[in-house]
């Protein structure tokens, strides 16, 4: 297997499922409304609806990095955005700028060759790879996350 | 980084080594997590039909152990559901070293058996990715339960 096809396949196991480690980001987020979203069941720390935000932002950075786009540097607003509508409607569009980076991060990687994954990423010094593999474990930890955050 | 069996090796110990015990980027090791936990805190369960972190820390245990074996005797990675949550039936502070330093201990297996496998089959790899990425995503629910204000 390709190491870009492994990442990819990775990514989508993460986030589609289905997954040997548990539920996946989308699975766990399926039937989740916006009440429950905004809930902080868990005094201190993230809701659902923040860690969807975190999630999107990172996921966009990284799509930026596989594209050799210029990244500006991630403010503490940018890491973990506030979530300004609360409505239903507005959680149902956080969920579709989740989805919508996560499927553009997927068809880049589509077009992406394996030599690429070597070369350093802009900013943060790193390689590619080891970018690719951070997003992977980052989307991995969070949704461990929304799991207990759900119940 | 080529796709060969070894350089894989390779990467998934780093990876393996980093969530526990290293400098993780996506936040906390396993073994930051876990200082300063004392036996109750383990054992509460600040949030209704959620496991707590005594038993997530029993549930690793339970799938490192069994992928030291399977990969040992070359065999595909695979959980049977009696041992996917092994119970917590003493709360003691004995018992909770001896489950500290038991998941050191697999750590330690774990590691040995990757140096030892120097050519998996991709199933197998994939069983070994399976179990970090499992040690990942408890490790985000143990983050949460430690900053519950219950069990604080």
């Amino acid at each position: 297997m390709s190491e870009v096809k492994r990442i990819i396949s990775l990514l989508k196991e993460v986030y589609y499922g289905p997954a040997w480690h548990g539920p996946a980001t989308k699975e766990l987020l399926k039937g989740v409304t916006a009440k429950k979203a905004l809930a902080k069941p868990v005094k201190g720390f993230h809701s659902i609806w923040e860690l969807v935000l975190h999630l999107t932002t990172w996921t966009e950075v990284t799509l930026k990095r596989v594209k050799g786009e210029k990244v500006q540097q991630v403010t503490s607003e940018k890491d973990w955005p506030s979530n300004a509508d609360r409505s239903e409607k507005g959680w149902k569009k956080a969920l579709a700028t989740l989805d919508f980076h996560q499927k553009k991060l997927l068809q880049t990687l589509e077009k992406t060759k394996d030599a690429r994954l070597s070369e350093k990423v802009q900013r943060s010094g790193s390689r590619l790879d080891t970018l690719l593999y951070g997003t992977i474990n980052h989307g991995m930890y969070h949704a461990g996350q929304i799991g207990v955050l759900k119940n | 980084m080529k796709g060969t069996a070894a350089s894989e090796i390779a990467r998934v110990s780093h990876l393996i080594r980093e969530l526990y015990d290293g400098d993780p980027w996506h936040g906390y090791s396993i073994k930051e997590l876990l200082k300063d936990i004392t036996p109750e805190q383990a054992a509460a369960r600040p949030i209704l039909k959620t496991h707590t972190i005594w038993e997530i820390l029993h549930h690793m245990i339970s799938w490192r152990e069994i992928i030291v074996e399977r990969l040992k005797r070359g065999e595909e990675f695979e959980v049977p559901q009696e041992k996917e949550w092994p119970p917590v039936s003493d709360v003691s502070t004995e018992a909770w070293n001896k489950t500290l330093k038991t998941l050191e201990q697999s750590q330690q297996k774990l590691l040995k058996a990757l140096g030892d496998k120097s050519v998996p089959s991709q199933i197998q790899l994939y069983g070994i990715y399976a179990v970090f990425q499992h040690d990942l995503y408890h490790a985000g629910q143990i983050a949460i339960l430690k900053k519950s204000e219950s069990i604080q």
